[in-house]
């Protein structure tokens, strides 16, 4: 058995090969902020169908109960996936991180405080909010953020959703209004808790030796490819790859260009797989 | 002076009243989430200017040497920057209360300032 005491709640999704197959390697996945595993379902499937074990947990705060999210910290988040990867680590010969928004930030903060995370992927990662749909009163944040006005403020969901592809946004938008796997608003706390997260990984983040792929959208309406490009420029990995997506916005794993970001990933293991046969002297001395 | 003063017992006497009705009427789970949304930019705001309408006053003084009103300017423009280091979800009503106390204070400090002009 290889998952050991995880918290069962119903919105967790893992996906382990059993008898038959014993895969050596496997991947955690960390969702958005205000979302759940649910967003990264097909993205874990994927993986699952090319020989992955598959853990993408629920993260605190989210999940069944809407008000828990006013209530959680970061040091909650951070806790929880470190926990988690430790009682997994030792039945794995490969361990990869990855998320998407808040998530990415979790996975390169996994990797700062455990030196044998194998790769990371980074999907939209979000460590300043700066995209193209953060409203324009966004000069009064830190009179919201730092006063308790945050405990009252909550930016609601609104078009584009985070998705270009309109017929995938409807989609998102309908469930969003349901309140089940995604919430419709953002609560100001919530957002605060993040940048105290993206803060602490920003001063850390040349401690990130773990291998790395970031993939950001151009026209990313949450956050821009700033955050991208400080991560890729910043991290002290020896083999990192930075691909930029033109047709998508935020939800990269749901929108137009979903199949490449897929594809993206595999290539991008496979090439982690390959890579790490060469003794690690030469790789660093090809990258001079 | 006087004008400045007017303003700033007026966004001051907004805020309390606002901040009030918020807590009562407004930030409940069965509000929309838009009308919450507008209500917290609308608060947010007037902080704003009584932070601002604070900074200029304070400054106004201490440009006519009136240097005991210092402590207490600070301490109303900290304070809900203090309250907001130290809120969680469980306090926030307390916190809450506690920042209307403070408004309250205010207020009565700058009609003080006031009739003493």
């Amino acid at each position: 058995m290889k998952s050991q005491s995880a918290r069962k709640t119903q919105m967790d999704y893992i996906l382990i090969h059993r008898e038959t197959v014993q895969p050596n390697r496997a991947v955690m996945l960390f969702h958005g902020l205000t979302g759940s595993p649910y967003e990264l379902k097909k993205y874990a499937k994927f993986l699952y169908d090319k020989g992955f074990d598959v853990y993408c947990y629920c993260l605190p705060g989210h999940g069944d109960h809407k008000i828990d999210i006013y209530s959680v910290k970061e040091s909650d988040w951070r806790k929880f996936a470190n926990k988690r990867y430790k009682e997994l680590r030792n039945h794995y010969a490969d361990f990869f991180a990855g998320g998407l928004c808040l998530g990415a930030v979790l996975a390169l903060n996994l990797a700062i405080e455990n030196k044998d995370v194998t790769g990371l992927i980074c999907l939209s990662t979000t460590l300043f909010l700066d995209g193209w749909t953060i409203p324009w009163y966004n000069f009064l944040m830190p009179v919201g953020l730092y006063t308790i006005l945050r405990y009252y403020y909550t930016f609601p969901e609104r078009e584009p959703y985070g998705i270009k592809n309109l017929k995938a946004r409807n989609a998102v938008s309908k469930l969003m209004s349901k309140n089940t796997v995604a919430m419709d608003n953002y609560p100001l706390s919530s957002i605060y808790e993040l940048l105290l997260l993206s803060k602490k990984v920003r001063h850390n983040i040349k401690k990130v030796f773990a291998p790395i792929l970031i993939i950001h959208s151009l026209e990313d309406d949450l956050t821009s490819t700033k955050s991208a490009k400080f991560v890729f420029n910043n991290v002290s990995s020896f083999y990192k790859e930075y691909m930029e997506l033109k047709d998508s916005y935020h939800l990269v794993l749901y929108d137009n260009e979903k199949e490449k970001v897929m594809n993206k990933t595999m290539e991008f293991i496979e090439a982690l797989s390959y890579k790490r046969n060469i003794p690690l002297k030469e790789l660093q001395n090809k990258r001079k | 002076m006087k004008l400045l003063l007017i303003i700033l017992m007026g966004v001051n006497f907004l805020l309390i009243a606002s901040f009030l009705y918020g807590i009562t009427n407004i930030f409940k789970d069965e509000t929309e989430a838009k009308i919450r949304a507008f209500y917290s930019v609308f608060l947010s705001v007037l902080l704003f200017i009584y932070l601002i309408l604070i900074l200029i006053t304070g400054f106004k003084y201490l440009m006519g040497a009136h240097y005991s009103i210092v402590p207490f300017m600070f301490m109303f423009f900290a304070f809900p920057f203090i309250g907001g280091k130290f809120a969680s979800y469980k306090k926030v009503e307390l916190l809450s209360y506690l920042q209307i106390g403070i408004f309250f204070l205010s207020l009565l400090y700058f009609t003080y300032l006031y009739v003493k002009l």
